[in-house]
Parts: structure tokens; sequence; C-alpha cells
């Protein structure tokens, strides 16, 4: 052997080229009841009171809520209850003028070690979520009308929750709660001796923080590993085996849950595939070319690009279904109407949303992926007033505006202006706008239609922690792109985005939207339970932001789900748009 | 080095026709010469600064000169003008289109197109494939993306990015690697010596600048930057501190005059260990991962802009041109001619700067050409990772990164990847050539 | 050996601790907060609800301690300023003091703007007018409103408003006087001269540094924020990744170009050396993100007709699997990002083991060998060899570093859960505690790099001696 190098060396090319991959994955098809889905992160927790975002979506299989929403009809059903509850008006005491909500817990509801879900359970739940060391207040933001609960004595499964105000989504926020189980999250029974009325009064609350030493020895141990990522335990049809960071989520079908011995059990209580394995994929060409493998089953929220590509590709045609329903989520340009002088004036505000060639947009930045709206409520809504007109693309329209608002180009630099205190002011306009692909592709467009109309945008790129945590709270800015999704409950009532009290430095009607009317018509809104004169006010409202023009409505995207084909199913509207439970395998002829 | 061929020595032959140079960078350039890769290079680099400078008047889709309206007109001068503030567009230009126009007479730009006009009926268009285009003359030659933004406009416009990272941050680089680098090795460990009052004097002289001149002027530099005299603030601060800096070494020279017992205690010298200090940093900054530091130190800053990021990677990459001048430096100390400046009564400073720098420079060069190759590969590194650049710069590494979002737009992987390439290939055989050339030892 | 090793060590400290408080540093001057305000559905009610709940997570993540053991300031500082953490509200109320340098009034003033908010808020529904918004409004803007000319612009919007609203004048007159009075006050009491006296505050060892610093060297690196658990949970698997690819592309790329160095500089000047140089000098300049990008576009896609690979990494093994089943499923994944790994490294390594084998080979003991009639062969690797392979070693200590910065890249497009992609997404995510916790390891490894070079420097070559060295 004189050239011992060179012929390792060799060996070691040789050895490479062989250990290359078998070059063409042949299709084995996979015919098991095992459902393969993408997401595009991963969870951070599975805590039932804290997880956020995708972690919100895969409770939903480890997990119930007292009424769920139908995927299908997105009306709330029965889930953990035998029953919806019974409303009773409040009218004297304590809590006069609110409402008592009584539900009963289906019968044979139970947990993982037999033992039955009971009120305590909802109580623990609802202690849990308000115990004011625990990071949730994402949901106790909408669950400070709760004041008190009362388990039945005789029948623990039956209880009463008392709301101290008419609210049009009571029963809704009352009902979806993650119920979770005493006995594993609180072994110790550290909240015993703490009420939940203590708890939910702020004043009682803080007193308790201090005193008893329980409170923050229960949201220590509540926060670490084992009740956020180690050991989940609900009493949804699935139950967590596995957790590989980064790499995989597998929830098992348990073998004895207590949904398959409902008779006539609804769609919320239904559960096909023996196995859900969540596959966290964030690079959507990487998810391409999965899917084109074969190596998933399912995926949500698919890049627009790769989407479109996957519908044009034969194998994949093959082998995969594609459902395109429109999500509950929307993009719009908010504009600092109250604050900037240079669009105080609506017409300057309409102006501007005649500038955006939106119908170009969809189809440019979006790859057509998305539906025109006028507002952002969901179009299928009662609530959601169906006569306002789109928004036209009209350079000339705005150009008019603009004169008529009083400007015009009185220095010939192609960009309009007016004098404004004294001073002889452009309009340019700063927009800010955060980094995901849409809004980048957006931004040139935006910037070229508006300075066919005279007006100059000056697009700032800005991290969304900045533009949320110090841009908003200070107001800031002058525009900036958005994006805001929500459930079809939460949009029905408007305070959140449109009431004044809620531009606040943290609040989000950061147009500085509203005055006493609008206020006034919104309050009413919030307890008129009369759904038609609800309606009404819906309609009024809805007009008279139409005509104000705090943001520009863009559109709502579509959202896009690829299923396997061996699966029957449906895309919902409803989040995540799959309902991997609902997957029913076909059977083969 | 890279083709030794017949030809070298033709070259050789030549050089030696033209007798010897006179000087010592004639002997140089003599010797860079001889190197055909490098010469190569340096006329490629001639075409890109060209290109750099130029680009305006290559890629855009305003005419270079027109007659509209039996006006003459120059528009991309005049953009400049307009820019700078000193004119304004006449009302006939104020069309924003300017394939609108109606020219009676008008000589357009090599590439009819500006970098960031967005044509949205012409999305993703593909170099080799067929355009629905007039003619050859509105042809994309290398294609466009997503927008319809052309993409050879886009790499032109990106030339003038790269070669400004490379310039401004080898710049900022060699500024304090010369200064660092120079101050150690000169001076060692041993040969730095101050009074004592000097030094302390300096160090409450330098707390009170910066508490005086920044610190407590914070508030104006916050309103200055809104109304965009930044840097007519800063001027006057530093320009504070250093009277601040000034009045304390007043005191310190009177200081040394005291005299209590006979002896002037406070005029007594101490050694400073500068080599050891300024390596101790070299150390520092070389223990570092440049790129992890760069990006967390982009990443919080509010505002995005290539310049930030030019500036950070000078701040970062001294050290190298430190590490080499400090050597050229212990050698160059020792020499004769240095000893007869000392000898003859100069004092420190003057020897570093007119006789010690000088003879080290030449080395430092060859950092400099390798140096500006790393910059301008970091930076396009960052700007294919999205992390500190404005939306509205065009630069090489954006444009690459636009094909990792979609597969089938090949020629956007390939082409900017290539500009990038060529451009960091030039100066590393620039560097190389210039090696050679310095060292004609190490010639194989 | 030993009490060199020990030196450097102890030099090690003095670097490391200089690297914390760059990182540390920024992490301060990092903008945003992560104590995000989140919206509210009924905001009316709570505004000192939110401000609890601000407190207790700033008190859960260590928020709520002075940041450093001292600061200097001026003496109108108060020493407690560090606690108060909203941006917004830090910053207006530092432009007021940084103006008129009475602290006592700048605070007192500026919880007056939350009192008038509140009150505002709590107005009976009857008298919620437009024009009780427009004060609301009004108010807020004061907030964020600094300059005197724009708040007493303010306060004359807000008196105009109230001229025009009897009812809400009479209810709110004597609140909106005492309000208005402070702000009167704060002017009086100006006292800028406070401003130019500087004073240190001396925090004790309770800080935010301190105890960030003391458990990073316990292996605890602290909260994320984000994900709300522990950094050193989500930082090891990633470290494990980085550790393991850049083991596997050093030793690769140390494989193939040490013979290869070799032999190009035995066959000097051939085809083969000349062919040899050219393309590794081409490859030296390659970016590594270019060709990452290349070879994902055009590799693992069927676009093009070479879809050979397996494109970005997603981890469908199951642990069940046999051994040799998951090598060549990660293999299939990995090979791509292997080679970006390996390419760069393996270009400057060939380079350098020419060099040194061309020097090596013109040394005396060399042509002695060849005058003793040892065969060519014998003569290179017995001898040259040997001697040309101690500098290449060495570079051992720029290879890491350059390992890992490439990794950044290559796992940012390979999506391999790594160091270099892990810092990425927490960039991204503002997650500080991670991004810090992320710079000091990897300025560990870099010197461990530098360090394990050394030692082998010296071990390689007995002329150079510990002692000599340090």
């Amino acid at each position: 052997m004189k050239n011992v190098p060179l012929t390792l060396f060799l060996s070691l090319v040789c050895s490479i080229i062989f250990l290359f991959p078998n070059c063409t994955t042949e299709d084995t098809p996979i015919k098991d009841n095992t459902v393969r889905l993408r997401f595009p992160a991963e969870p951070s927790s599975l805590n039932p009171a804290t997880m956020r975002s995708y972690g919100v979506f895969v409770t939903r299989y480890l997990f119930q809520y007292l009424t769920d929403f139908d995927s299908e009809t997105l009306e709330l059903v029965p889930n953990l209850v035998k029953s919806a509850p019974i409303e009773t008006p409040i009218e004297e005491g304590e809590y006069a003028g609110g409402y008592a909500f009584t539900y009963e817990i289906h019968e044979l509801a139970d947990w993982d070690n037999g033992t039955p879900v009971t009120g305590y359970d909802y109580e623990f739940s609802l202690k849990a979520l308000f115990n004011p060391l625990v990071p949730s207040k994402h949901f106790r933001a909408y669950l400070d009308h709760i004041r008190e609960i009362e388990v039945d004595a005789t029948n623990p499964k039956k209880f009463t929750v008392y709301s101290d105000r008419t609210y049009i989504l009571a029963e809704a926020t009352i009902s979806n709660i993650n119920v979770f189980p005493k006995y594993h999250y609180d072994p110790a029974d550290l909240l015993k001796d703490i009420s939940f009325k203590e708890l939910a009064n702020p004043a009682t609350a803080e007193k308790l923080q201090q005193e008893n030493a329980n409170i923050k020895t229960f949201a220590e141990q509540f926060q670490e590993p084992k009740y956020t990522r180690e050991e989940i335990v609900g009493s949804g049809p699935y139950k967590l085996v596995e957790w590989i960071e980064k790499q995989r989520l597998v929830m098992v079908r348990k073998k004895d849950w207590w949904g398959d011995k409902v008779a006539n059990p609804n769609i919320t209580l239904l559960a096909y595939p023996d196995t859900i394995i969540i596959l966290p994929i964030k690079d959507d060409n990487a998810l391409g070319s999965a899917i084109k493998d074969g190596t998933i089953d399912a995926a949500i929220s698919v890049n627009t690009t790769v989407f479109k590509d996957l519908q044009q590709n034969p194998t994949v045609q093959d082998q995969f279904n594609f459902h395109t329903p429109e999500a509950y989520l929307f993009f719009y340009i908010c504009m600092n109407g109250s604050k900037v002088e240079k669009i105080k004036d609506k017409r300057v505000r309409r102006a501007l949303a005649h500038c955006l060639d939106i119908d170009k947009i969809i189809e440019v930045a979006y790859d057509g992926m998305g539906v025109r709206i006028v507002n952002g409520l969901p179009s299928e809504q009662n609530y959601a007033n169906s006569e306002l007109p789109l928004i036209p693309f009209d350079l000339d329209k705005a150009r008019n505006l603009l004169a008529e608002a009083g400007w015009s180009d009185s220095n010939n630099n192609g960009i309009v202006d007016k004098e404004i205190n004294g001073e002889l002011t452009e309009l340019s306009l700063q927009y800010y706008f955060t980094g995901s692909a849409f809004s980048k592709r957006m931004v040139p467009v935006f910037v070229d239609n508006a300075q066919k109309a005279g007006i100059e945008i000056l697009p700032e790129e800005i991290d969304h922690n900045t533009l949320v945590g110090v841009k908003y709270p200070a107001r800031d800015f002058e525009m900036a792109g958005a994006a805001s999704g929500s459930d079809p409950v939460a949009f029905a009532d408007p305070k959140q985005f449109w009431h004044t009290n809620s531009d606040t430095p943290s609040g989000t009607n950061r147009a500085g939207f509203g005055n006493a009317a609008t206020d006034a018509l919104i309050d009413s809104i919030r307890v008129t339970l009369d759904k038609e004169k609800q309606f009404e006010m819906h309609y009024r409202l809805q007009e008279i932001i139409y005509e104000e023009q705090p943001y520009i409505f863009l559109f709502t995207p579509l959202e896009r789900l690829v299923v396997h084909k061996r699966f029957e199913a449906k895309g919902s509207k409803f989040k995540p748009g799959l309902h991997a439970n609902l997957f029913k395998l076909k059977i083969e002829q | 080095m890279l083709f030794s061929t017949k030809s070298e020595k033709q070259l050789l032959k030549e050089v030696e026709a033209q007798g010897l140079p006179k000087s010592y960078w004639g002997l140089v350039w003599q010797q860079f010469k001889l190197n055909r890769m490098g010469l190569w290079s340096l006329r490629i680099l001639y075409v890109l600064i060209f290109i750099a400078i130029f680009g305006d008047f290559i890629a855009n889709e305003k005419p270079i000169i027109c007659k509209v309206e039996d006006k003459w007109c120059v528009p991309i001068v005049h953009k400049y003008f307009v820019n700078l503030g000193w004119a304004s567009w006449d009302d006939i230009y104020v069309k924003q289109n300017w394939t609108e126009y109606d020219y009676q007479f008008s000589i357009h730009p090599l590439i009819p197109f500006t970098a960031s006009r967005t044509d949205l009926y012409q999305s993703n268009v593909n170099p080799m494939g067929r355009q629905r285009v007039e003619s050859l003359r509105w042809r994309h030659w290398l294609g466009t993306d997503k927008l319809g933004r052309d993409l050879l406009a886009g790499l032109i416009t990106g030339t003038r990015i790269s070669m400004l990272v490379g310039i401004v941050s080898m710049s900022i680089a060699g500024f304090i690697g010369i200064f660092l680098g120079s101050m150690a090795g000169f001076f060692g460990d041993k040969r730095f010596r101050i009074s004592r009052s000097s030094l302390f004097m300096n160090l409450i002289g330098a707390f009170f600048g910066i508490f005086y001149a920044f610190g407590t002027r914070s508030f104006v530099f916050g309103e200055a930057s809104k109304s965009g005299s930044l840097g007519i603030e800063l001027f006057k601060s530093i320009l504070l501190f250093g009277l601040i800096l000034a009045l304390f070494n007043g005191l310190a020279f009177l200081l040394k005059k005291i005299t209590i017992t006979k002896t002037q205690p406070f005029a007594k010298k101490i050694t400073i260990p500068l080599d050891l200090i300024i390596m101790r940093l070299i150390e520092v900054f070389n223990s570092i991962p440049a790129l992890l530091f760069l990006l967390s130190i982009v990443a919080i800053l509010e505002q995005k802009s290539i310049f930030f990021t030019m500036a950070i990677i000078g701040l970062i990459r001294w050290t190298s041109i430190a590490r080499f001048i400090r050597a050229e430096m212990l050698r160059i100390r020792d020499l004769e001619y240095i000893e007869a400046a000392r000898a003859l009564g100069f004092s420190q400073f003057q020897i570093i700067w007119r006789h010690a720098i000088p003879n080290a420079l030449p080395p430092v060069l060859i950092t400099f050409a390798f140096g500006i190759a790393g910059a301008i590969l970091l930076e396009a590194a960052l700007s294919f990772l999205g992390i500190g650049v404005a939306e509205s710069e065009i630069t090489w590494g954006k444009l690459l990164s636009e094909a990792r979002m979609d597969f089938k737009v090949w020629w956007m992987a390939i082409f900017p990847g290539l500009a990038i390439f060529v451009t960091v290939t030039i100066f590393n055989l620039i560097g190389e050539g210039l090696t050679e050339a310095l060292n004609p030892k190490l010639k194989q | 050996m030993l009490s060199y090793l020990l030196k450097r060590f102890l030099i090690f400290i003095p670097t490391l601790w200089l690297v914390s408080l760059i990182a540390f540093g920024l992490s301060r001057l990092a903008p945003g907060s992560p104590l995000q305000e989140e919206a509210s559905l009924d905001t009316s009610k709570d505004i000192a609800f939110w401000e609890k709940e601000q407190k207790n997570l700033a008190r859960s993540l260590g928020l709520d301690k002075p940041p450093f053991y001292f600061s200097i300031t001026s003496k109108a500082y108060p020493a407690d300023f560090y606690q108060i953490l909203t941006p917004y509200k830090k910053i207006t109320q530092q432009k007021l003091l940084e103006q008129y340098g009475n602290w006592e009034d700048v605070s007192s003033y500026y919880a007056g703007i939350l009192d008038m908010e509140r009150l505002l808020m709590d107005l009976p529904d009857s008298s919620k007018t437009d024009i009780s918004i427009k004060v609301k409004k009004s108010i807020r803007s004061l907030y964020t409103t600094y300059l005197d000319k724009s708040v007493e612009n303010i306060f004359g919007r807000i008196e105009e408003e109230f001229q025009s609203d009897s009812f809400l004048n009479a209810l709110l007159t004597d609140d909106y006087r005492n309000f208005k009075n402070k702000y009167v006050a704060l002017k009086e009491n100006a006292n800028p001269s406070k401003l130019y006296i500087p004073s240190i505050h001396w925090y004790g060892f309770d800080n935010q540094y301190h105890n960030w610093l003391m458990n990073f060297i316990k292996g605890d690196f602290g909260i994320s924020y984000i994900h709300r658990r522990p950094v050193a949970d989500m930082v090891k698997p990633a470290l494990s990744w980085t550790i393991s690819l850049s083991l596997v592309s050093i030793f690769l790329a140390y494989i193939i170009s040490i013979p290869l160095g070799v032999y190009s500089a035995v066959l000097k000047n051939s085809w083969f050396d000349r062919i040899t140089t050219f393309l590794l000098f081409a490859m030296y300049s390659l970016p590594v993100f270019w060709i990452a990008t290349i070879l994902l576009v055009f590799f693992t896609t069927s676009e093009y007709g070479m879809n050979w690979f397996d494109g970005v990494w997603i981890s469908q093994i199951s642990p069940d699997a046999p051994f040799m089943e998951q090598v060549r499923e990660s293999f299939n994944h990995l090979v791509l990002p292997i080679i970006c790994l390996t390419y760069t490294s393996f270009a400057f390594l060939v380079r350098q083991m020419r060099g040194s084998m061309l020097d090596v080979k013109e040394q005396l003991y060399i042509r002695t060998a060849r005058a003793k009639g040892l065969g060519e062969q014998k003569v290179i690797w017995k001898h040259a060899f040997r001697n040309a392979l101690f500098p290449i070693i060495t570079i051992f200590a720029s290879v890491l570093p350059a390992i890992i910065t490439g990794s950044v890249v290559v796992e940012f497009i390979y999506q391999i859960p790594g160091m270099g992609w892990r810092t990425l997404e927490s960039i991204r995510e503002q997650d500080w505690p991670v991004v810090f916790s992320i710079l000091m390891l990897g300025s560990v490894l870099t010197m461990i790099g530098i360090l394990i070079s050394d030692i082998l420097y010296v071990l390689a070559d007995p002329r150079v001696s510990f002692k000599r060295k340090l």
C-alpha cells in the first residue's frame, strides 16, 4: 500500500457516493389510520391555562370545553356538558343585572384515572386561570365578568356560574375554557382554601397574593415542565405520548374514552384517527417536498406560492384534496387618524383607500388567495352589514378627494401639499410594516400606487415587538400594516376594536376611532341580547366605520389546507381549519 | 501563482525591458503585474467601481438626456440636485412614470429599468423564455422577481452598496486597527510611560468628558435626531469632550510641578503595559463568534440601514489589521533609522506617524484586500438572512434570498450569487497578488 | 503542561467576563420589553389591574431588580428609576426629567395623567359626550408628550373643550386644575442644575447582571421571555446539533484536504496541481449561503429533474428504527448541509497543506533523505508529511469559528434546529436571554477551540514549549 492516504481518500469518496440516498424515494402508499399533520410551528407549551397560539390548537385534542363550536355550523354545541346551559337573569343581590348559567357535565365524562369530571374541576380550572401569578391574562381578559361558581352539593356534576353583567359573549367565554383535572394539576390541593370569588375580585386577589403562600407555590409548580410539556392530562379523545422538541408531537387515541360511550354523539365528540402526529415544519419549500413525497397527510397554512404549485402538480392532485375556506383573519392598514394631522381629514384617508389596487395585491403578493372585504367582519355572520360596497381602486377619485380636502402640488415636486398650522406640509406618510413575505411584497405596490395620486409613502420595516411594544402604545406611528384574527364570537363584540375606552396605550383601538355616539352604540350592542336589534346597531356602527375609514381594509386570506385523499375531511373556516379528529379513513374498495 | 504559463516569462522580459523602477511602490507594482490573475482582477475591479459610481446612468427608467415640449432636460443629474435640495422638478416632469412621455429626443440608459420599479404585469419573467415585451430593448435580460423588478437593474444598483460596504467598513477597521496595532507594537509592554498626574487626570477627564459631552446632552441628541441635525450636535459634543480633556491635561501639567519634600510625587512616571492590554482586547474580540455578535447587535438597532451594518462590521473586523501592524511595528521599532530618529530628538508620536507607520503600511494593504472580501461576504450573508437592511435598499444578498422563497425562479438563485462570488474572488485575488508582490520570497 | 493550562484558563476569565458585559449591555439596549402589554377587552376598569400584572410578570422574570451593581447618572435621577418598565413611560418621564431636573414633580405630574384618564373613563354614562371623549384623547396624548410647547398646546385644547361643555367643566374642573397645577409646579420648580451633578448609586449584588452571570456559571441560563421555559432546555439540543455537524464537517474537511494538499504539493505545477489550486481558490470565495441555496433549489425538488436529496430537515425517523436506518435517513437530509459546511474550510485547508508541504520539501533534511537514496514515496510520507502536518493541525482554531459562523446560515437554509437556527429564531422573536446565552456559549466554544489548537501546536512541535508559548 504505497498510497495509503489516497486510498483512504478514494474509499471515503466512494463510501459517500455509496451512501448517497436511494435517489428515487419509491412511493409506498401509507394506508394506516395515522394523521401526520403539519403545523407551521410547534406550541411552546401545552399547559391548559397558559398555552398560546399553536398550543391552543393542539390542546383541542387533549382537553375539552363545556360547549364547543361545531366546525361546520359554527354554533356552540355541548361538548363536556350534557346540554346547553340554563340562563337565568339575576335580578337582585350582588350580581344584579347579570346572568347565572347552570351547566351539567355529562354523566359519562371521566378522567384518565376513572374518576368523574365534576363541577369542582371546572372551578379549579378557573381558579388556576385566575391565579394572579399564572401568566394567563390573555384568557383572563375575556373572563372578568365571572364572579362566582357554585357547585351543586347533591350533584357535583351540576354547577352554576354567576356573571355580573349582561354581555353577549358571556356564555361563549364561560364555556370555552379548557377543563383540567384537579387531582393531576394540584395533587396537594393547594388551592383548597381559596375561593374563586376571592380570586375574581382584583382587590381581594391582591391581598391573597401577599398573604397566602399557596398562591405562589401553586403558580410555580403549575408552570414546571411536568405540567407544560411532559404529563398532559385532559378529558379529550387523545393522549400525549411523545413530544420531541422541534421534531414531532405524538398523540394517541385513548382506548376507552368516555366520548365513545355516548349515544348519538355530536360532532365535537367524534375522533376517528388512531394517532395524530403534529410535525412542526416552518419552511414552506420543505413542506412542499414533504407533501410531494407523501411523508405528511395534512397541512394547515400552506404558503400561497407552494399551495398553487402543489395544486398544479399531477401526483399531488391524485393523492391530496385541497380546501380553501375563508380564514377568520383580515389584513388592513391602520391609520393613526386621531393624532396625525395630515390624515385627520377622512377624505384623505378615503383617498388613500382609493389608491390601493387591492385585487392586484391579492394576485401578486398573495397568489390570488384572498377575498376583498369592506370591513374585517366574517361575511357569513348575520351581524355583518352586507350592503356596504367595496372601495374601488380609482386614482382619479383619490386625486379629487385630495383636492377637495385642500391638498395640491404647489411646489411642483410631485407630492401634494397643504398649509397646516402655518407650515407647508407635504403629504408624505410613514408606513410601518413587519417582515412577513406578504407585507414586504405589498409595500412596493402601495408606494407605486400612492405615488401616482401624489402621495408619498415612506415604508419602514419594523420589528413586530417594537411595533406592538413601543410604537403602538405611544401611538407613535402614521400608518402601519396589520393583521387581525379571531373567532366568530369575539368579532361580535366591537368594543375591543372601536370603543374609545380601548384607545389606551395597551388598547387595540389604535386608530383612535370613536365619539360619544359610537361608544353608546357599542355599549348597547354589548348588552342587547335581542338579535334583531343588535344587528341593527351593528349595521349602523359599520356604516359609520365605513364613512370614517379609520383603516384601509385589504382582504381576508383564504386558508390553505391540504389533506390526503384516503381521509374524508372537510375544510372548516374555524381555526385551525383542519379538525384532524374528524378525518375518517375511507374504506378501501 | 495560479497559472504559471509561458507568458509569465514574456511579462518578465517586458518588465526587465522597462528598466528598474525608481520607487518602492514602483517595484511593488512591477511585481504585482507579474501576477496575471491579480492584474485581471484589478481590471474587473475598475469596471465594478465604474458601475458602482455610474450605476444610475446604466440602469434607469429616466432618460439620460431628453427633450420634451421643446425643453431639454437631464433627469438623472437633475434628480441628484433635487435630492440635495438645490433644485426642484419643473412642472412638466412631475409625472411619475418616465415611460409615459412623448420625447422629441432622448438618450436612454442601456437598461431602461429602475431597480425598485415594480411592474406587476411582468412578474417572475424567465430570462431564457419568451418575454411579452415590445422589443429586445425592453427585454429583461436576467429576468424579474415576483413583483416584476428587473434583476439586472437590481444587480447594478447593488454593486454600489457592495463596494461601499467593503470600503467603508474596512476604513473603519483600518483606522482602529492601525491606531491600536501601532501603539501596541511600538510601545510594547515597557515603553509607554506616563506620569501619574497625566494618567489620573486623563481618566477623570474622560469620565467628566463623557458625562457632560454625551450623558447630559442626551435630550439634545434626541431632539436633534428628529430634526436631522444630529451630526452638528455630535460634533459639538466631541468638541466639548476634547475641551474637557484638554482642561484636565492642563491641570495634570500643573500638578506635576507640585513639589513635596523635594520630590514631585505626581510627576513620577509609571509604565502601562499597552501591548498586553491591546492584545487582550484583540483576544476578546476574536473569541466572540463574529456573525452571532453582528446578528445580535444589528437586531437591536431600531432603525435599519446598511450604514449601521457597515460601521459594525468595521468595529469587529479590526483585529487582524491590528495584529499585522503590531508585528510589523515590533520589527521596525528596532531598525536603525528609527533609532536614529529617536537620537535626533523626534517625539514618540512623530516617530510613529512620520516614520514607523508608513513603513508598516504595505503589508496592511494585503489584509485590507482580504478584509474587503470578507466584509462584502458578511454583509451579503446578513442581507440574505434579512437582518439589518432597510426595505428600500437593494443588495445582492437580498436578491439572492428571494430564491429561497420560490424554487422555480432559478435566475434569482444564480445571478446575484454570481455577482457576490465574482466580487469576493477578485478581492481575494488582488490580496493574493499583493502578498506575492510584497514578499517575492513567498513565490514558490 | 498543567501550569500552562491553568494559566490559559485564568486568561479565560477576564475575556469571558468582558464578553458577558457586552452581551448584557446589548440586552439592556434591546428595544421593546418582554412585558408586552396585551389588549384587554374592557380597559376601563383595570388600568391598575394591568399594571399589577406587569409587576408580577417582571418579578417572576427578575426584571424588577436593578440592572447592574451601580449606576452613574445625574443627581436628578432617582435611584429606583429602573423600576419603570414600560418603554414609552420610561422615555417620556426621562425626557421630562432631562428638561426640568426635578423628579418629584415629574413623577407626580405623570401620575396625574393616569388619574385624569381614570376619572374620565369612570364618568357616568350620561356625561359621556363627544367633548369628554375628545378631552380623554387629549389627556392620553400627554403620556408621550414632553416638549413644553406641545404640552401647552394640548392644555389649551383641553381648556377650549371644557369651555364648550359646562357640565363636564363643573364635574372635573377641580381635578383638572389640580392636575394642571402639577405641570405648572413642574416647570416652576425646575432645577436643571441637578442634571449636571454626577451621582453614583450603588445597588449591591442582588442585581440582574450578577444573578444572570452567577446562574450562567451554574449552568442555569435563565428563562426565555417568549417560551417561558429554561433557556438551557432550548439551547442544549441546539448545541448538540451544531457541535456534531461541525465535528463531522471538520473531520471530513481534514480527511479530504490532507492527501489532496500533499499531492498537489508533490505534483507541483502539474495539471493536477493547477486545476485543484484553481478550483479550490474558487471554492474558497464561494459564499456558503449561495451554494447552500443553489443546492437546495436544484437538488431537492423535481422542478429541475434532480430530486436527489431531501430538502429541509424534517424528522420522520422513529427512535425505535434500527441504527443503520436512522443513519441512512439522517444522512439523506444532512448530505447537503454537510457539503456546505465542509467545502469552505476544505479549500482553506488544502491551500495551507500544500503551502506547508512545499515549505518542508525545500528543507535540508528532506534533501538529505532523498540523497540517501530513499524512495520518493517514503520521503514524502515518512519525512515531509509528518513535518508538514504541524501547521495544519494548528489551523483548527481558525476553522472552528468559521464553521460555527457558516452553520448559522446553513442551519437557517436547511432548517436544522442547531445553534445558528436557534439564534435567528430567537432574534426574530426578540428572546434576548436565549440570544445572549448563545453568544456566551459561542465565545466559550471559540476559546476552547483556540486552546485546543494551542495545545496541539505544542504537542506537535517539540521545539515549542508551553513556557515559551505564554
